[in-house]
Formats: structure tokens, sequence, C-alpha cells
């Protein structure tokens, strides 16, 4: 420990006042009030000067105040290392901080994005002479700082953003920031480049980072709490928060009900800690309903609500949230979304090879998948032969679909000729429309019939290991899955499908032009599920069946999510109330030939025009919340749905797992900062009690006299 | 009663009952404008047989006695004693150094039981009360106007709340004794008798002796006169004979106040002390004053008793009666 001020500690020269004070200090007498002082003769003066030392405990706890209060005036510091190393030679720099939701966790009073903040003075303070440093945050909307040998600036800016920013409830991984660090940086220009890194230590935050960001770059971690390999660097501070929110219609218990379920979540506790009662708020417009659920350590628990809709036809907002708690991490505590009960997904799959055998069914095994959904009141499930169909087609034309929202051809026979034009119309209008193969799926029919709306033309059915090359594997696999598609949104993990065996598969004819995205693909190589967007409708192409024909897809644990994400997306569930909730910081598109009128959390409406594409892109999601979208022009089908979503924050931020970050080694020399951390608390504790002990010694002399 | 009410906050109950048989006990006959329950100097219209005379002319005829006047032959009027009233005169000391001491040891407190008592038994016997109270240089002389009995108490009781401030004018205080003192009476002093000078300049001890005579004059017209001396044992013991160093103030904030090592203090003011007081009971006794001693921490009840002569056989010991 040193001083900060050590030329303050010439203040204990003052411990000889009181000393003295007290020496030539005068014994107050005992003022006695008296009547016969008539009788008393006022004799010699006398001396009450002290000639030695009385309350000697008070006069040393009087010594030991004054000597405590020089000490603390003195600045007691202890320079403890931050594990934060920077180049001794001038070098170009980019200070990377994390600005996503998880650096809002309060630790004894302040948060880690403050924490960061002093981490970054600290940066500062380190850097050699001549280096240049620039900022940049994992946040889009952040400050970005070319480097420049202005160090106030950058401390300046980032306390404004700190300040005055937007709110950071975004899940973005800083990992993904480095990038965008490395091209701030420039060329190198013969002098050694850094980026410092300034973040938790969870798997989204420095846990992210890359070894480097270029051959000549290095990234530094720099933890904003506890540097690495102190004992509690992996404590993870213990926080409540929700993790999931969720509704599905309630018939049972009135036609315009619905229940609301909220998945809590007790992260960072000890295993041995009480169980912990929280209370919670549903707001739905004005109405609130409370309820209270027990968390045990670093486990969940589920709220459920039961609400009645007072307005059967229009999105209604509704707003869990976690009450009566000083959290430590708040951003979590409250989740948006929309309830209605009229939002509902109408289904019809065509079976074009309907069986008595379950296994060769695809019906059986979809409406299975769907019945397990969460909502499975919310999908009007019908089924039809094909003839049925083609006849219904033929005599109500466009009208025989206009409420249907998602068409699954299961291993049909392509439709029709004179029918085909039909769907391919009300897809281009909205509908969805889903092609899983089968042995009574040939590509030349469908081809010619809806090869404009197919992802991909069709080739032709193969049997696995027979390509070119290949003669040992008999099956297929699923590589791993494609989790930035739509299809997969807010999933962080496999489907658990790598294992799937399937034995024949469609090939299909590679086009460069059609604007296709892959959601599986097999382990050749090979498209397995393909989306296309056709006008304002989605189409999606498995290229195997969803019975066990082909494939043992049916029977992996991720067939059921499979099914479901897949019919939502292509039915535009996710478009509408309920599957609308995007995460914060996310990109919602939404696919219209005109200007759309976006009305976030704040009420603050904003013009969104579409892309050349015809499609618009809608970014400035960064306020959870409820937003609604308002057309210029409605269109047929869904687009005359009430557009509404919401905005949540990314639960994976809820997770704050420490990570130990290994401390980085420059390759040049190096100089480890350290950081002066003040040790006064105690001497405030100390200058308390002797307070205390002053006033006790003091009062026990008063009353001796 | 009224008066009970207002004097009763100063007595205790059971010393009020005690105090219903107690008299001021007048030695002589007295004078007195109104009947009352002493024998008079002069015959009257009482019950008593005093003696006989030769009637006059202007004679009230009903008070001749018929049987005499048979027997002598000749008109004999009958006599009786004339039972008049007592003037009983509370000469109360409300100078500062009377408030020394706390709740029951306080010398106010024992002296203004005293005054309530004189006032209770007056009234008890149809007797004529006035008071006079000296405090802060003034003669507070409202207790001496003509009013009814009632109204006297409750003045009294009044004027012994406000409590005990500055000097007591002693001269002044004794002159006006003097001069509204009827011809026969009871004059009751309550003071410690330890300041009776004017002015703080003034010798003790001819103060003593100039009160005294005043005093004296007092008897010398037929009053009778108790001094009640009430003292605090702090006053006769002097209970800071340490090494420490006091600061004494006095009371009456006239005299400055004395600092000194307690022990060195009490040697001398207890000599003093006992000096004086030894001169006080020898003052009283040569000019035939009634001297009652009253020391705080003997119970209040006792004190007032023996200034109605109930002396408990305790407490004679502090009684100095001429």
């Amino acid at each position: 420990m040193s001083l900060l001020a050590p030329a303050l500690l010439l203040g204990l020269l003052g411990l000889s006042l009181p000393l003295v004070a007290h020496l030539l200090g005068r014994e107050p007498p005992k003022k006695i009030p008296f009547g016969a002082i008539r009788f008393l003769d006022a004799g010699d003066p006398v001396v009450t000067q002290r000639r030695r030392l009385h309350d000697r405990l008070l006069l040393l706890v009087r010594l030991a105040l004054l000597a405590t209060l020089v000490l603390l005036l003195a600045r007691p510091v202890s320079f403890a290392p931050r594990a934060l190393t920077v180049l001794s030679e001038p070098h170009d720099a980019v200070i990377l901080v994390d600005a996503s939701m998880s650096m809002d966790l309060v630790v004894d009073g302040t948060s880690d994005l403050q924490r960061a903040s002093d981490v970054v003075e600290t940066i500062l303070d380190a850097l050699p002479a001549g280096s240049r440093i620039g900022l940049i945050t994992s946040d889009p909307r952040g400050p970005h700082l070319a480097p420049s040998a202005d160090k106030n600036e950058i401390a300046r800016e980032l306390a404004q953003w700190i300040q005055q920013g937007p709110p950071r409830r975004g899940g973005w991984v800083l990992g993904e920031a480095v990038q965008a660090a490395a091209s701030l940086l420039g060329p190198a220009r013969g002098r050694s480049q850094v980026i410092y890194a300034v973040g938790d230590r969870t798997t989204r935050g420095l846990a992210s980072l890359p070894a480097s960001a270029a051959s000549d770059i290095a990234i530094v971690p720099l933890p904003t709490r506890q540097p690495t390999g102190t004992p509690s660097s992996l404590a993870v501070a213990e926080h409540v928060g929700i993790v999931k929110l969720e509704w599905e219609p309630a018939p049972e218990v009135d036609p315009r009900a619905v229940h609301i379920r909220a998945t809590l979540r007790r992260f960072g506790a000890d295993a041995d800690a009480d169980v912990l009662s929280v209370r919670l708020k549903l707001q739905v417009e004005h109405d609130a309903t409370p309820a209270e659920v027990d968390l045990e350590p670093g486990g969940t628990a589920k709220a459920e609500f039961t609400h009645t809709l007072l307005d059967g036809g229009a999105a209604t907002k509704a707003r869990v949230e976690i009450v009566g708690r000083d959290d430590a991490l708040p951003g979590d505590d409250v989740r948006h979304l929309w309830i209605s009960n009229q939002d509902q997904l109408a289904v019809t799959i065509v079976n074009g090879d309907p069986s008595q055998l379950r296994a060769h069914d695809e019906v059986f095994f979809l409406a299975t998948a769907l019945r397990a959904a969460a909502a499975p009141d919310r999908l009007k499930l019908s089924s039809l032969a094909p003839e049925q169909l083609e006849r219904s087609l033929r005599e109500g034309g466009l009208k025989a679909l206009v409420d249907t929202d998602l068409l699954i051809l299961a291993n049909a026979r392509a439709p029709q000729a004179d029918v085909a034009p039909i769907i391919v119309d009300r897809v281009r209008d909205g509908m969805g429309l889903w092609v899983t193969v089968g042995d009574r799926v040939e590509a030349t029919p469908y081809n010619q019939r809806l090869g404009d709306v197919l992802p991909l033309l069709l080739r032709g059915p193969v049997f696995a290991g027979t390509a070119p090359g290949r003669t040992q594997a008999r099956t297929e696999g699923f590589a791993p899955t494609q989790l930035s598609h739509p299809i997969f949104a807010g999933r962080s993990g496999e489907l658990g499908l790598r294992q799937t065996q399937t034995r024949r598969l469609f090939l299909l004819e590679p086009d460069a032009k059609r604007a296709t995205r892959a959601a599986l693909l097999f382990t050749n190589g090979a498209p397995a599920l393909l989306t296309a967007r056709v006008g304002e409708g989605r189409v999606g192409l498995l290229a195997t069946s969803i019975d066990r024909d082909w494939t043992d897809l049916p029977l992996r644990p991720g067939f059921v999510p499979l099914m479901q994400r897949t019919i939502a997306f292509l039915g535009g569930l996710s478009d509408a109330t309920s599957g609308s909730a995007i995460h914060v910081g996310e990109t919602k598109e939404f696919r219209s030939k005109t200007a759309l009128y976006i009305q976030d959390p704040a009420a603050v409406e904003t013009r969104s025009g579409p892309d050349t594409d015809g499609w618009v892109r809608f970014e400035n999601t960064q306020i959870p919340g409820h937003y609604q979208v308002r057309r210029e022009r409605a269109g047929i089908g869904r687009a005359h749905r009430n557009e509404v979503f919401a905005v949540q924050t990314n639960p994976l931020e809820s997770d704050l797992a420490q990570v130990e970050i290994p401390v980085a080694q420059l390759s040049e020399d190096q100089v480890d900062a350290v950081v002066p951390v003040p040790q006064g608390r105690w001497l405030l504790w100390l200058i308390a009690g002797l307070l205390g002990a002053e006033v006790v010694l003091r009062w026990r002399a008063s009353m001796a006299r | 009663m009224a008066e009970d009410g207002a004097l009763g906050s100063l007595l205790p109950v059971d010393l009020r009952e005690r105090l219903r048989m107690s008299d001021l006990s007048a030695p002589r006959g007295t004078f007195g404008e109104r009947s009352g329950q002493h024998r008079s100097q002069r015959p009257g219209l009482g019950h008593e047989f005093r003696d006989h005379r030769p009637y006059v002319p202007g004679d009230d005829l009903r008070r001749l006695d018929w049987r005499a006047a048979a027997r002598q032959d000749k008109l004999i009027l009958r006599q009786t004693e004339a039972e008049a009233e007592l003037t009983a005169t509370v000469v109360l000391d409300a100078s500062g150094g009377m408030g020394y001491g706390e709740g029951e040891k306080q010398k106010w407190r024992h002296a203004t039981a005293v005054a309530a008592a004189v006032a209770l038994v007056a009234s008890q016997r149809h007797d004529r009360l006035r008071f006079l109270i000296g405090r802060e240089q003034e003669v507070d002389l409202r207790g001496v106007r003509r009013c009814g009995v009632h109204e006297l108490h409750l003045r009294l009781a009044e004027r012994c709340a406000v409590g005990t401030s500055g000097r007591c004018p002693w001269s002044k205080l004794l002159s006006h004794t003097a001069e509204t003192a009827r011809k026969r009476g009871v004059v009751v002093v309550i003071s410690d008798l330890l300041d009776l000078a004017d002015a703080t300049d003034d010798d003790s001890d001819l103060a003593l002796e100039r009160a005294l005579d005043q005093l004296a004059m007092l008897r010398s017209q037929r009053q009778r006169i108790v001094l009640v001396q009430v003292l605090h044992p702090d006053e006769l013991n002097f209970p800071w004979l340490e090494t420490k160093v006091f600061r004494f103030e006095d009371l009456t904030r006239s005299q400055v106040a004395v600092e000194g090592v307690g022990a060195q203090l009490g040697d001398s003011y207890l000599k003093k002390i006992r000096s004086y007081l030894a001169r006080v009971e020898a003052g009283a006794e040569a000019r035939q004053l009634r001297l009652v001693r009253i020391v705080t921490d003997a119970p209040l009840r006792d004190g007032v008793l023996r200034v109605f002569g109930n002396t408990p056989p305790a407490a004679r010991a502090n009684t100095a009666t001429p």
C-alpha cells in the first residue's frame, strides 16, 4: 500500500496539539449553586492547570482519531494489477467496448459498462507517448472514432455515449465487432496495431474474440471485473431474468382468453442459497395481474397468467415484468409481446401418398409434430387429397386458397396444369407453399407447372452414396444447421439433426439467378431445405420425405422444432402478432412495395421505404417494447393484418457464466498497467468507531465529574 | 374548600388531618374586632363567666344576673369572656437561598409547607391571616390588604408557587410587619436566617442583631414571634470536603462566585456557620423569641408540626425554644 499524497502525513505533527492543549488546559471546576455563600471565604487563587495527563484513554482515542484522519487525507491506495497489458512502444490501437445488455450488470453499485469506462481510462493512461488510439463499440450505433493522438476525445466520447447514448439492450457479440475495429485501424504503415477489447467474460463477450483480427493486429481482452486469476474471478453476480415469454389461446376458459407463460431463471446463485420468491406483474393495456414464483438457485420457474381480451379483433399489448426487486441485471426483467385471439394459421396439407401405415404417412408425422407445438390451437390444419385440391381450385379459383396461409404438398404429384397457375398466383400474393418430395414427386411436371415459384428446379431423386466418388456411405446426414436462416431465429444450438440418415434425396438444379436460402444441407453439400421469397409469399422445398420412406428424419429430436419453425416461417406467422418478437438490434424485414410507417415504443413513427427488391428493412430496433406497422396500401391475404411486432432483450445476454480469459501476451515489449485501488474505506470505519468511542468516553468523564 | 384546594398542594393530606386540631396557641388574651376562638383581654359576648359588676345605666339589660341581684338586692351585671380573633402574620423569606435543595429536601418546599400550615390552622380557627413575602429586594404586600379569607389563601398559594429569587429586604419586610401588626397576634417568620443583610457588604452578625432587635420590638407590642429557620443538611455539613476544585455560585445572584478546593473552603465554612447558628440561638433566646429549626432531611410532617408545638421526640434536639 502506498499514499497518493504522502506530503499530507506532515499533518501528523498536529498530534502534538491536543497533547499540549490537554496539558495547558484548565480543569473546569464543578459548579454548585449554594445558598450560604456568605459563609464561604474566597481563599488563595486555585491553580487548576493540569500537571499530569487526565483521561488518558480519551486522549489516546482523540490522538488516534486525528492520526487516522491524516492518514485518510493522504489517500492510501494499493496498486492492483489489472491484467492490462499494453505495448511499450508507440502504436496504433482501437478500444473495442462491449455494448451488449450484459454490460448493464450492476455489481457493488457499479455497472460493468461504468467499469469498462474506468478500464478505458487506464488504457489511455498506460499508452506510451506517440500512440494513437481510436474507439468503437459492439453497438453499431455507438461511437466510431478513428485512431488519433487525442486521448481526451476518446474518454469524452465514451462518457457521453454512456450517459446520453441509446439504451444498450442489444445482444451483440463482441467478436463480431472485431472486423469493424480492424477496419477502423486501417493499414499498418509500419506501426504495431492492437485492439484492446473491453467487456465481460461471457461467451458472447470476451470469450467470443478471435485470437487476432488479422495477421498483424493483436487483440488484447480486458475484463471489466476482477483480474484474471483472482479467486473470485469466475463468480457470477446473482440475478433473475425473464428468459422466455409466450402465449396461446385458452378456448377452454373463454373464446377470447389467452394463456401467457413467462419463464424465469435465477442466475449465479450459490447452490446452497435459499429459495427466492420473485413477484411478477402482467400488464395488458391498463390491467395488471400479479403473480409470484419460487426460484431455486440456478433453476427456472414458470408463471402462467390467463387473460381475457376485451376486444377480440385487434392485437393487444402485453408486458410481463419482475417487480419489487433490485436486480443486478435489470435489462431482462421485462418482456413484451402482442397477444390476440384471432392469430391463427390455416395450413392445408395435400397428402399425395396416404398410407395405413403410420411410418409411411406424411400427414401422421406432420400432424404429430404440430400437435406438440406450444400453441397447437393457433394452427388450423386441414388435409386434402390432390384431387380434392384440384377440384376446389377449378371451382373456386383464387378464392379457394384465400383462407389458406400455407399449402403443403407432401409427396404429392404436381398439380394439374390448369390449376397450378392459381397456386402460383396465390403464392405471389402472400400464401406460403412447402413442397416435400417423395416417390410421387416427378421433377418434370413440377418444374413445368410450379417452376416459377420453386426455390430451385428439381433434377431427380437419387440414392445416397451414388454420387460420383462416393462409394462408402449409403446414407447422408445433415450438415450443421444454418442458424443464420430466419427459420432458426433466436436459436443458439443444434436442432439435433446431425445424425439423420437419409437414404434417398432429390437433387436440384443449381441456379444462381434464383434468390434462395438454404436452411439445411446434406453432408455432401446438397441442399436439404431451401426457402425463397416469391412475391409476398414464401416457398420451401424439402429435398427428402417427411415420412420414413426416404429418411429417418421424423424420428430425430430436431424434427418437431424443424416442422414448427418451418411452417411458422413459411406461413408468415412470424410476421403476425405472436411470432413477431425479435431481439434488440435485429433487423425487421417486411415485404412491401410501398413505404411503411413504423411506430416504436416511444411513439415515434419512422418511415421506411422499400429497397429495389421490394423489401423494407427496419433496423432501428434498439428499444425493447411494442412496435406497430402501418402500410400505405394493404395487399391481399395476410397483408390485411394489423402488422405489429415486439422487440425483446436477447435471453442469451442473461446468462453471465464467466469464462476464463487468458492474459494476452503481446509479441513485442509490453508493460503491465496497474491501477490504484483506494483503501480508505476501512479507515472510514475506523474513524466512525473512534468517534463513537470518543463520545462514550467523554460522556463517562462528564458523569464522573 | 377552596382554601384547602389552594393550600392543599403545599401540604400532604395526612398532615392536614393532623393540623385539624392544632392551634396557634396565643399565650395570653388577644384583642380583636371580631369574635374568634381565642380568649380576649376584654369581657364580651362569650359563654365563659368572667366577673360580676354593678349595673350602670346604658348596660344591656339582657346581661343582668337576676340571681345575683336577688342575693345582693341590687342590679348586678354578669360579665363573660369575649372570644376575640387572633391575627396570624406569616413573614416568608423567598430569597434565592431558600431555593436550595432538590425535591422533598428543598428548603422552599418546607418553608411553603409551614406557611400553608399556618394559613390552614388560621382559617380553621376563624383567625385573621396576613402574610408578607420578601424577594428580589421587594416586599409583596398583597397578603396584607383586606380581602376574604378564601382569596387570601389563594394569594398565598400563588405567591409560594412563584418560587425564590434574588435577595430578601429584611429591614423593609420587618418594618412593614411592625407597621401593620395588630396589638396582639402571632408573627411567624420563615427563613433560613443565613442572610439577613440588606446589602451584600453588610456584616452578617450585625444584620442578625438588627433583625432580632426588630422582632424583639414586635414582641414588645404583644406579638408572639415564632422564628422558623429552615436549613438544608448541606448547609450544616458541607459535603464537598474534597481536594477537587468547586465553584460555588450564589443563588441570590448578588455575590460573586467563590472558587476553591472543597476541603479548604469547608473547614472555614463549618466554623463560621456553627458560630453563626449559635448566635442565632442565643439572640433568639435573649429576646424571648421562639426559634424552631427545621432541617430538610427530616420528614416534612415533623418540621411543620413542631411549629405548632407538637415536637416529635426525635426532633427535639433541633428545636430551640426560649
